[in-house]
């Protein structure tokens, strides 16, 4: 009889009381959106819909205080509010909450000023790249530590590569010249430096299997002697490869912080530059 | 890594640890780039904004282009704005209210006499309309684009105090439907005799239903009908009457010290005296009825249904409001508030509020 396949929302996400809270306070949003429908006008100058800018300003900033986490949390520690998964989950679904309060402010219409584009576009990029991050922290160590044998510090990658490199280098002068032409054409450049393959992200074991793959075609043909120095050939380039796999997806898992962190401090600089010429003119 | 975890442990492919665990794995160590590019951005914008406040256009901060008619505002926020203040009245009144304070039909008390001219309704209002005074821009937001009609006001401005709903759903009876109230026109006049068995027998009109046009002549505006005039109309020039009443002049004032003229014979009487004839035709005291774009699609007879069958001059057979609502719903013409109701009154009346505010 096949088992009974059932939704638990406990599986998919890291902190469900933060989750289901967040899951309220969006669905009590959009009540009062509902009820602005019915009493007032949708509009951002309206109180409800400066309502809603004050509350997405102050989600905002609440939000931007992860970037200084570590400099206030002797402060949070009073409140107990300084366990970095509460910073990290309050980030990301208040972030989220954020975008919703900005679409409510704006009453879900496009903008019209040039200043208010840039806040639109950038409130949706800020959010969108953060839950791209969000998804980037999930996937990646987890293809990392299930298709790949090897583990590898970010920072050490380097120098790991520059050591595969130098055993290489020593065993190769101990082999055959069809081993060394091998060696020479198919090994050497990739041994030279780490190097990022898009391929990785796509297919991470099957990336890497397609380039040992030229092994094989040599093994066959190599006298017996030859074949145990080949195949610890094989086996230095298949952790190079690993190496390379662990520094395309490392790299990818830091660098999302690039389409993130700058245009968010740019965000909060425009959102105080809209207050600004809100409350002037 | 899984080769080595601490110095002096060797596992795998790998030698010792030669570089210590890094203790911002978490953070990229290019952190201080991420700052200055955040940084570098937030200058740009900056700058164009010192650089757009310079010049004094302003268009990076506005909301959005202004309306064409204000075009000539766009580079002059202060025209409109006050520094760290609202959008005033007053302002608007710099070019949209040039009689001073008095009578200005742009405020909230000048809706309370619109259409019915009756300054009771202000005065009876004053308490409340004091604090219901709304700003010109509440119903005409601006920064909403060039081509945006800023006097175009959707209903929700006015379901805030009126709360009727759309006009296919839960708006009121036409008043004079609902209150019955009297349409006397002060004159004796049989419609169905003279649209069934006179006007079609003569050569006024090729075809029946342009019968009504004998007597009711359209303002040139084409929005409603000049008052009745016996003597411009062509039925005066007709002959038929003329005749009847002895060649006089219809206007000449010394007819009614004629005792021979048989007044009586279209006029109503109160004693000794005529009623006054009520010369304007219109029945809705608190919308504009544009006849125009109707007569162009419906005959008369199509609203007026029952005109045939009515032995006086009334005008009851003005239609009600399922008549119009067959049309201006939702899904066909439009049925917006602003279609026939306008929220300042005519200019015409500025003395009436003059005299409301003294």
């Amino acid at each position: 009889m096949p088992r009974k396949r059932t939704f638990n929302i406990n599986k998919w996400v890291q902190s469900p009381k933060w989750f289901w809270t967040f899951v309220i306070a969006s669905g009590i949003c959009l009540l009062v959106f509902i009820a602005n429908l019915f009493f007032a006008d949708i509009h951002p100058g309206t109180i409800w819909g400066l309502g809603y800018g004050i509350a997405a300003t102050v989600l905002m900033l609440g939000v931007a205080l992860f970037g200084v986490r570590r400099r206030i949390v002797r402060f949070t520690k009073k409140f107990g509010a300084g366990r970095a998964q509460n910073w990290v989950q309050f980030h990301v679904y208040a972030g989220t909450l954020f975008l919703l309060l900005m679409f409510m402010h704006t009453g879900f219409q496009l903008p019209t000023g040039t200043l208010m584009w840039w806040v639109f576009i950038l409130s949706i990029w800020v959010c969108f790249s953060g839950l791209f991050g969000v998804f980037l922290q999930k996937w990646i160590p987890k293809i990392l530590t299930s298709g790949l044998s090897v583990e590898a510090i970010y920072e050490r990658i380097p120098e790991l590569t520059n050591e595969i490199r130098e055993k290489t280098e020593d065993l190769i002068k101990l082999c055959t010249d069809p081993v060394k032409d091998f060696y020479r054409k198919n090994m050497a450049p990739a041994l030279q430096s780490p190097q990022v393959r898009l391929i990785y992200c796509i297919d991470i074991t099957g990336g890497i299997q397609t380039q040992v793959k030229e092994f094989d075609y040599l093994r066959k043909l190599l006298p017996s002697e030859d074949k145990e120095r080949f195949t610890q050939l094989e086996s230095y380039y298949k952790t190079k490869l690993e190496l390379d796999a662990h520094y395309t997806l490392q790299k990818a898992l830091r660098w999302w912080l690039y389409l993130h962190v700058p245009t968010s401090i740019i965000l909060v600089v425009l959102v105080g530059l809209h207050i600004y010429s809100i409350l002037y003119y | 890594m899984a080769g080595q975890n601490s110095e002096g442990r060797k596992k795998g492919t790998f030698s010792r640890l030669r570089l210590s665990v890094s203790r911002r794995y978490i953070y990229p160590i290019s952190r201080n780039r991420m700052l200055v590019m955040g940084a570098f951005g937030c200058l740009l914008f900056l700058g164009y904004f010192a650089f757009d406040s310079l010049l004094q256009s302003n268009s990076f901060i506005s909301n959005g282009p202004l309306a064409s008619s204000h075009a000539n505002l766009e580079n002059n926020c202060l025209a409109c704005h006050s520094n760290f203040g609202d959008v005033t009245d007053d302002n608007c009144a710099t070019c949209h209210e040039l009689t001073g304070k008095k009578g200005r039909i742009y405020e909230f008390s000048a809706h309370y006499i619109y259409r019915t001219g009756n300054v009771q309704r202000i005065k009876s209002g004053q308490a409340k309309h004091a604090a219901d005074e709304i700003q010109c821009f509440g119903c005409h937001p601006e920064h909403q684009g060039r081509m945006a009609s800023i006097t175009d006001v959707g209903d929700e401005k006015c379901l805030t105090c009126h709360d009727y709903g759309s006009f296919d759903a839960a708006h009121p009876e036409f008043e004079f439907e609902r209150k019955q109230i009297n349409d006397d026109t002060g004159l004796k006049f049989n419609h169905s005799m003279h649209l069934n068995d006179v006007i079609p027998f003569t050569d006024l009109v090729d075809k029946v239903e342009n019968a009504c046009d004998v007597c009711h002549v359209i303002q040139s505006d084409g929005k409603s009908f000049k008052p009745l005039d016996f003597v411009e109309s062509r039925c005066g020039k007709s002959g038929c009457h003329v005749k009847d009443l002895g060649g006089f002049a219809h206007k000449n004032l010394g007819v009614l010290k004629n005792p021979k003229t048989k007044c009586q014979l279209c006029h109503q009487l109160s004693g000794a005296t005529i009623v006054k004839t009520q010369p304007d035709q219109r029945m809705l005291t608190r919308a504009e009825f544009d006849h125009g774009p109707h007569l162009l699609t419906s005959a008369c007879t199509d609203c007026h249904t029952n005109i045939n069958e009515s032995s006086d001059a009334a005008i009851q057979n003005v239609p009600t409001i399922a008549n119009c609502q067959q049309c201006h719903s939702s899904k066909l013409t439009s049925n917006r508030c602003t279609t026939c109701h306008e929220f300042h009154p005519n200019k015409n009346l500025r003395f009436l509020l003059s005299q409301a505010q003294n």
